[in-house]
């Protein structure tokens, strides 16, 4: 696994920020808006320890984001992340010594919302405002440049695709590996999901009202919309038997995955929560699994008035009025957007090592609507399996399943 | 084709929303015009509302034309909620993102326009289709360039296999757009003339031209045949990396056997395909690497392969794979080579058609093989 | 006749670019979503920004918005009251 945000640059960091229930949000500084430049965001911030990174000590101005920490030489702050998060994965994976034959075998599938969009603005501003054209200013700009800044930093030529599925996209990624493995065209996948702030997404969002001026407060009965962050998260997708075969350790598996569409408005989610419903449903079906088997649920939970309660109803109805502990970790990393998913995703497999339930940070009073009450603190928890849910602009729902190895399934840990 | 066959999927429907025939100069952001392949006019959106279709954005308007003529063609599904979407689109909705965009840096942020932002997520053309037609099953958007037509069939083909789905509708769809070509013109992609392209025809001429369109399916399991006539199959999809980087230095060989390993898992053999259609589109290395290709298929197989090329009909585009997608369905359909496509090599002495093998070999760094038999 | 009600409806036409609307088809007493011009919630957030360009009045929650975009005859009462002296933005 491999992950960076706000709130950390290494699995160990992102958990300590969740033991210390701190926040990543804070000050916009990656760019300038008039308009909406006041929100507090979940930037990524140069990372201390990289100080003595021969990278950051030779071009003090690469400093030491993510420019500088991932070894990409060029490419958009997405693409950074998410090399940086996939580099990571893949040492952590075992795989730093595979050759580069095993290495073109092996597949990527990454999701992300806006790409390199921040250069793009970039090209737009000098072309608008100085009369100037640098189409290198574009180069980024596709959806598939962090796929293939990653393969190609890894030299890795397997299945590859990218997915843009909204706020959904990292969950779809890690599902979408999944068919890949089980179809058989490959052995190992990276996924996972990156995206950068940019001007687009905050303006955006500030435009449809529901960017919350002190910060997300999900399932509270204050909350008043989302925060924006940044980020990204890969995880390293293999077969059991290839796993195995070559000594791997594994840290989780995916036990299954479900996906619907609400097919209801470009942005509001079914108020019912019934398509939600069927993705969490679809995604225990597929696992062989009952909501009773369900140990803790890292929900979507951006803190908008009209997703929580949607989600809360999809919950309520799933787990019969009595749901296993719940919390959204959106106030510590922001709402990374295609990134999401697969940040929580990480954040669910290291609450089932340590058997900790992450807090659902901001929660001051639940909103009695949601009928049921968050984890107000990162606290002990006996956990095997968590579900991790990502409900997107569009209505695309995406629930994954991961459950921790046992001693009668694979390594303890 | 025999039955021995394995197929993935049947093709149940197809809507196909190709530009107009002659390219016209069209303008770039800044600079000179390109000559591209447009769509006169927007298609029928079928049921989505006037009041709606007038926020949405191009490539949302394609997909709809095009998602709305598959669902004519198949004569509906009695359980629409259950279908679900598949679209692939390289750029996504660039004119709604441009706009956006340039509102923002116009006004300072002062009046940012929140319709345009709900256009710009590069699902909004998948999520569109969905709401018009009912659709809840599960939803997936591909935004990786030249391939994404292609991983969404995979995909759509996928969700029949494993049974997670009974129908998808497979989409491509991607927009003609005026900073497209602008990038397009200054990395040397285009061509300055307007004339028609004739891929693998004009071993001369530089350069392709832009197009745009779409393309759906709507497939399902592959017994779903109605009686009496067989439906068109996809027998297989397979779309990957390329080794190398640039289709100059692609060894043919290595082609043949990537189509060859498809063609073997849905039990044919090379020289059983009666059409091989080459996503040619013009510019003079890619046309030479197909050719090289044909050759060494034609080898291969035994004896000459009849080949044909169908860019010239709708340009260059991310999408365009699916515009050949439909022309092979249609061939498969009648019997008879679609007249879109040109066709190079042997005529095959009015046989009826009953097998395309679409491959494309990408200049981006990719190449996709797709297996089409009735 | 009530001039902010004829200029409001000229320009909730124009930023919402209802081109087979003209200002005598809407009736300013009637609803503006649901029934009536049947506006949706994407419209709403369109005649947000429509009234801080025009009346420099910046509405920064949703429920507020909902309630002053009920008729043209709500929203011109909402303008009244909360419009700057001059139309200067805050």
């Amino acid at each position: 696994m491999g992950i960076v945000t706000a709130a950390g640059w290494t699995p160990e960091e992102v958990w300590s920020a969740i033991e210390a229930e701190e926040s990543g949000l804070g000050r916009l500084t990656l760019f300038d808006s008039p308009r909406c430049g006041h929100m507090p965001v979940a930037q990524v911030r140069d990372d201390p320890a990289a100080r003595s990174d021969p990278a950051a000590r030779s071009d003090p101005a690469a400093r030491s984001g993510p420019a500088a920490r991932s070894g990409l030489r060029e490419g958009s702050r997405t693409d950074h992340l998410a090399v940086y998060a996939a580099r990571r994965a893949f040492s952590d994976a075992g795989l730093d010594s595979f050759g580069d034959a095993d290495r073109r075998e092996i597949g990527v599938v990454l999701g992300t919302s806006t790409g390199g969009i921040l250069d793009s603005e970039g090209f737009l501003r000098r072309l608008m405002l100085e009369d100037r054209l640098d189409v290198s200013l574009l180069r980024f700009h596709l959806c598939s440049s962090p796929a293939n800044a990653v393969a190609g930093t890894l030299g890795l030529l397997g299945f590859r695709a990218t997915v843009s599925n909204a706020c959904a996209s990292g969950a779809t990624a890690i599902a979408t590996a999944c068919e890949v493995l089980e179809s058989g065209e490959a052995e190992i996948v990276l996924a996972g999901g990156a995206d950068s702030l940019a001007r687009l997404t905050l303006n955006g969002f500030c435009s449809l009202l529901n960017v919350a001026p002190d910060g997300c407060r999900p399932f509270d009965a204050e909350r008043a919309g989302l925060s924006l962050g940044e980020g990204a998260a890969m995880v390293v997708l293999e077969s059991e038997a290839h796993a195995r075969a070559r000594g791997a350790r594994i840290h989780a598996y995916v036990a299954g995955h479900g996906s619907t569409c609400d097919a209801y408005h470009a942005t509001a989610p079914r108020p019912d929560g019934s398509r939600a419903l069927a993705a969490m449903r679809s995604a225990l079906d597929d696992a062989g699994m009952n909501p009773t088997d369900v140990d803790y649920v890292n929900a979507h939970g951006t803190g908008t008035v009209d997703n929580d309660l949607a989600e809360a109803r999809a919950l309520m109805q799933l787990f019969d009025g009595h749901p296993p502990p719940v919390s959204s970790t959106k106030r510590f990393f922001g709402h990374t957007l295609a990134a999401a998913g697969a940040i929580e995703t990480v954040v669910s497999i290291l609450a089932l090592h340590r058997q900790r339930v992450p807090a659902n940070l901001g929660l001051r009073r639940v909103d009695p609507a949601m009928g049921f009450e968050p984890i107000g603190h990162t606290s002990d928890g006996d956990l095997t399996v968590a579900m991790t849910n990502s409900f997107g602009f569009g209505g695309n729902n995406c629930s994954l399943l991961v459950e921790r190895p046992t001693d009668d399934r694979g390594q303890g840990t | 084709m025999g039955p021995s066959v394995k197929v993935k999927a049947a093709v149940l429907g197809v809507g196909l929303v190709l530009p107009e025939p002659q390219p016209t100069m069209l303008p770039a952001v800044k600079g000179a015009p390109v000559p591209g392949y447009a769509c006169s006019e927007l298609p029928d959106a079928g049921p989505v509302p006037a009041r709606a279709l007038r926020r949405l954005g191009r490539t949302q308007r394609l997909a709809l034309g095009a998602a709305h003529r598959a669902m004519e063609d198949c004569g509906g599904v009695p359980d629409p909620e259950s279908v679900a979407v598949s679209l692939g689109t390289g750029l996504g909705t660039l004119d709604e993102t441009a706009a956006f965009l340039e509102n923002l840096v116009e006004g300072e942020e002062r009046e940012p326009k929140p319709a345009r932002f709900i256009n710009s997520v590069h699902n909004a053309a998948a999520a569109q289709t969905a709401m018009a037609f009912g659709f809840r099953g599960e939803n997936d958007t591909f935004v990786h360039e030249s391939i994404s037509f292609e991983l969404a069939l995979w995909q759509g083909c996928r969700l029949i296999e494993t049974g997670r789905s009974r129908h998808v509708l497979a989409i491509g769809a991607d927009e003609l757009n005026p900073y497209f070509l602008l990038a397009g013109r200054e990395y040397g992609w285009w061509r300055k003339d307007s004339a028609p392209l004739a891929p693998m025809d004009e071993p001369g001429r530089q350069g392709t031209l832009p197009g745009e369109g779409a393309a759906a399916f709507l497939i399902g399991r592959p017994g779903s045949d109605p009686e009496g006539k067989p439906l068109p199959r996809i027998a297989g999809i397979r779309v990957r990396p390329l080794k190398e980087e640039s289709v100059r230095n692609v060894n043919p060989a290595d082609e043949v056997e990537f189509i060859r390993g498809l063609l073997a898992d849905a039990g044919v053999r090379l020289g059983h395909i009666d059409l091989y259609l080459f996503g040619a589109n013009g510019r003079a290395a890619s046309d030479a690497a197909y050719a090289d290709v044909g050759r060494a298929l034609s080898e291969a197989a035994g004896g000459g392969i009849r080949c044909g090329v169908f860019k010239q009909r709708c340009g260059e585009f991310c999408a365009a794979p699916a515009i050949g997608l439909a022309l092979a369905v249609y061939t498969v359909r009648t019997g008879h080579v679609a007249p879109e496509i040109q066709c190079r090599g042997p005529d095959g002495a009015g046989r009826p058609v009953s097998s395309v093998a679409l491959y494309h070999l990408h200049e981006t760094g990719y190449h996709s093989i797709c297996l089409v038999t009735v | 006749m009530d001039e902010l009600v004829e200029t409001l409806k000229k320009q909730i036409i124009e930023a919402l670019s209802l081109e087979e609307s003209t200002p005598d088809d809407i009736d300013p007493a009637a609803a503006l979503f649901g029934a009536g011009l049947g506006l949706d919630s994407i419209d709403a957030l369109e005649l947000v920004v429509m009234v801080e360009k025009h009346y420099g009045i910046r509405i920064t929650e949703l429920e507020i918005g909902r309630q002053a975009f009920s008729s043209v005859n709500t929203l011109a009462d909402f303008i009244r009251k909360n419009r700057e002296p001059c139309g200067e933005s805050e």
